[in-house]
């Protein structure tokens, strides 16, 4: 090889590594579908759901997950009230621990899965379980069961611990101007948050509306401003279709990490209104709804109605 | 003469098959090599192990008999027998220039001891030069250079370009030996660096001084250690020893209450309580963190998690 062939070679190869990558991401970003064209933050499916659902709130007790998913569910009108054929589900639950099932910090899989399930069963096109997790995605999907519960349902569960998973949207907050918000979810018909109650030191209680800040990317910014203000101005941006909270179990001091001592309830709480079902989770962990000053913020600002005892309580 | 040629041929294939086999298993194997591991992951091991130099480090490192001892002996014996047991027949890199470049001496020796009539025999490509020449002096001065030069490289770089207050001890791997040892043993594979599931370890820069450059250093900011206990798993060397979890003591962390929003500004932050891994911070009635040291491993899920500029929490190593 001489020096002219060399830098033949050279440029040639230059010339391709500048357009091959181009190639692959074009060809990733057609599987993508344009957000741009996706329905508005606000989300349509609320509207279709049934105004019966819409009023309740379902608590079914138990011990068997898998049998209390199924009697919330059908208590709540059946997953297809909120889960239509062709549509994309994202299904938010807590795996951001490491610590296992059995410790009370992260949302039970025995749940998770039959929820995947039933909304593949109603004509879910995708379910997406997914989780912007503390600790590495990896060691919280294998760690939490979350994974084997979710593939083993048919659906995908992963982790969105990268920057490249967020869209930036207008939360027009009063502090929470803009947000780094899940593409994944953003890009969903259904959006259904399944997190698990426990005590949190922060902000006292962890449920519906602190899972929500697994789906946005810059959690420090809550931390250093007003972690109950922005975490409201979160909720009020995008309200879950449904959200279930897991009362299987949980830890009730030095939460949310833990370890702490785990109360049993045997409950699931359905609800539409994630303020209400907070609320109820609230009262589940001795707390006033004075000790939490997100829900009373949410409750302000229109996020949902506090007083669960307003809606039509099913206990199943 | 038709037995030789079989033979030959024989010969030949092996001699690219098994060095091509190596190859594409150790691709696998690189490609496998993060969390959870895969069991091919191990080859890269006992591809390591055949090197006697490390069973050396190892044995020094750990003080015990590692259960492949077997291994360097081995290669050693068919070295001995068959000549370049490693570079001719597993190395990836020989196979491939036997094969490659087939028109070129391999410098294989095999012509010389061939020759009964011994012909052949070894000569530089260069004009040789008499032996009274390689004693001269400008030769001696040149070699006393050389020797000066590699004698400082047991000074770190910034000890010769920067004040010695400028050097900060580095956050090693969970289990890693005491310092002076692991810079001895640790042979700079990056395999732990591979592995690591958070990619807060990571291959320290040239600007560390030339011992300590490409050894693994865990980095919080980057990404904590998760306590996955991947890395002295794919370790070959012995540097990271296997520890439980609940032994490992990376450093630990010490809070600056000056910057920390919970003590400084009277914030309900706690995200680094909210991370700990291992229940070492405790709050006050005012929701302000302490961190107890002794219950704390280092792993610097605080630092990594902390929302001001420059972390108010912050891993030292355990000995400053």
């Amino acid at each position: 090889m001489n020096r002219r062939d060399f830098i033949k070679v050279a440029t040639y190869a230059g010339l391709a590594s500048a357009f091959l990558p181009g190639c692959f991401s074009q060809s990733k970003s057609s599987v993508l579908p344009n957000q741009n064209q996706k329905n508005s933050p606000q989300g349509n499916p609320n509207s279709e759901v049934a105004s019966q659902a819409r009023s309740r709130l379902v608590v079914a007790e138990g011990t068997d997950p898998g049998t209390l998913m199924e009697k919330g569910l059908a208590a709540m009108g059946g997953i297809g009230q909120f889960v239509k054929s062709g549509n994309i589900v994202a299904i938010k639950p807590n795996f951001s621990s490491t610590r296992g099932p059995d410790a009370g910090v992260t949302t039970n899989p025995i749940l998770v899965g039959p929820l995947v399930r039933q909304c593949l069963q109603a004509g879910a096109k995708e379910v997406r379980v997914i989780d912007h997790t503390f600790s590495s995605g990896e060691m919280c999907l294998e760690a939490s069961g979350i994974r084997a519960a979710v593939t083993g349902a048919g659906g995908r569960a992963y982790t969105i611990n990268s920057r490249t998973n967020y869209s930036a949207v207008n939360a027009n907050g009063e502090i929470l101007k803009q947000a780094d918000y899940s593409r994944d979810v953003l890009e969903a018909d259904v959006f259904i948050n399944i997190p698990i109650l426990k005590q949190s030191d922060p902000t006292g209680i962890s449920a519906g509306l602190k899972n929500l800040m697994g789906v946005v990317w810059d959690r420090g910014f809550f931390h250093q401003t007003d972690l109950h203000q922005t975490i409201a101005e979160l909720a009020a941006f995008k309200k879950p279709t449904l959200t279930i909270l897991d009362a299987i179990k949980g830890i009730t001091a030095n939460g949310p990490s833990g370890p702490g001592p785990i109360k049993e309830w045997k409950q699931v709480v359905f609800g539409t209104d994630m303020v209400a079902v907070d609320a109820y989770g609230a009262g589940l962990l001795g707390l006033k709804l004075t000790d939490v000053s997100h829900l009373a913020i949410a409750a302000k600002i229109g996020v949902g109605n506090p007083d669960w005892r307003s809606l039509d309580i099913v206990r199943v | 003469m038709k037995g030789k040629r079989f033979v030959n041929r024989q010969l030949q294939f092996w001699r690219f098959a098994i060095p091509s086999t190596v190859v594409v298993l150790s691709v696998c194997a690189v490609l496998e090599m993060k969390y959870p591991l895969g069991r091919i992951a191990d080859l890269l091991l006992w591809i390591s192990w055949m090197d006697p130099l490390l069973l050396i480090a190892h044995v020094r490192s750990t003080l015990a008999i590692p259960d492949w001892i077997w291994l360097p002996f081995l290669m050693m014996l068919l070295t001995a027998i068959l000549g370049r047991a490693f570079c001719g027949w597993l190395c990836p890199m020989g196979g491939l220039l036997n094969r490659g470049s087939g028109e070129e001496c391999l410098v294989c020796g095999r012509c010389v001891t061939v020759c009964y009539r011994q012909a052949i025999h070894w000569t530089s490509q260069r004009q040789s030069v008499g032996a009274g020449d390689r004693r001269s002096r400008r030769n001696f001065l040149k070699l006393g250079a050389a020797i000066a030069t590699c004698s400082l490289i047991n000074l770190s770089a910034p000890r010769i370009l920067v004040p010695i207050s400028f050097v900060v001890p580095s956050l090693r791997p969970p289990g890693a030996l005491p310092e002076s040892d692991f810079l001895a043993t640790c042979n700079r594979c990056s395999r732990c660096v591979k592995v690591c599931p958070t990619g807060g370890l990571v291959p320290m820069s040239f600007s560390s001084g030339i011992i300590a450059y490409e050894t693994p250093e865990l980095i919080p900011r980057k990404g904590a250690c998760d306590l996955c206990m991947q890395c002295f798993r794919v370790c070959p060397t012995g540097a990271i020893r296997q520890i439980k979890v609940k032994e490992v003591k990376i450093g630990v962390a010490r809070l600056d209450e000056q910057t920390c929003l919970a003590w400084a500004q009277g914030k309900a932050c706690l995200i680094c309580k909210e991370r700990c891994l291992a229940d070492a911070i405790t709050i006050d009635d005012g929701k302000r963190p302490y961190i107890q040291s002794q219950k704390c491993i280092g792993c610097g899920a605080c630092e990594n998690a902390c929302p001001v500029e420059e972390a108010a929490v912050k891993v030292v190593p355990k000995d400053e």
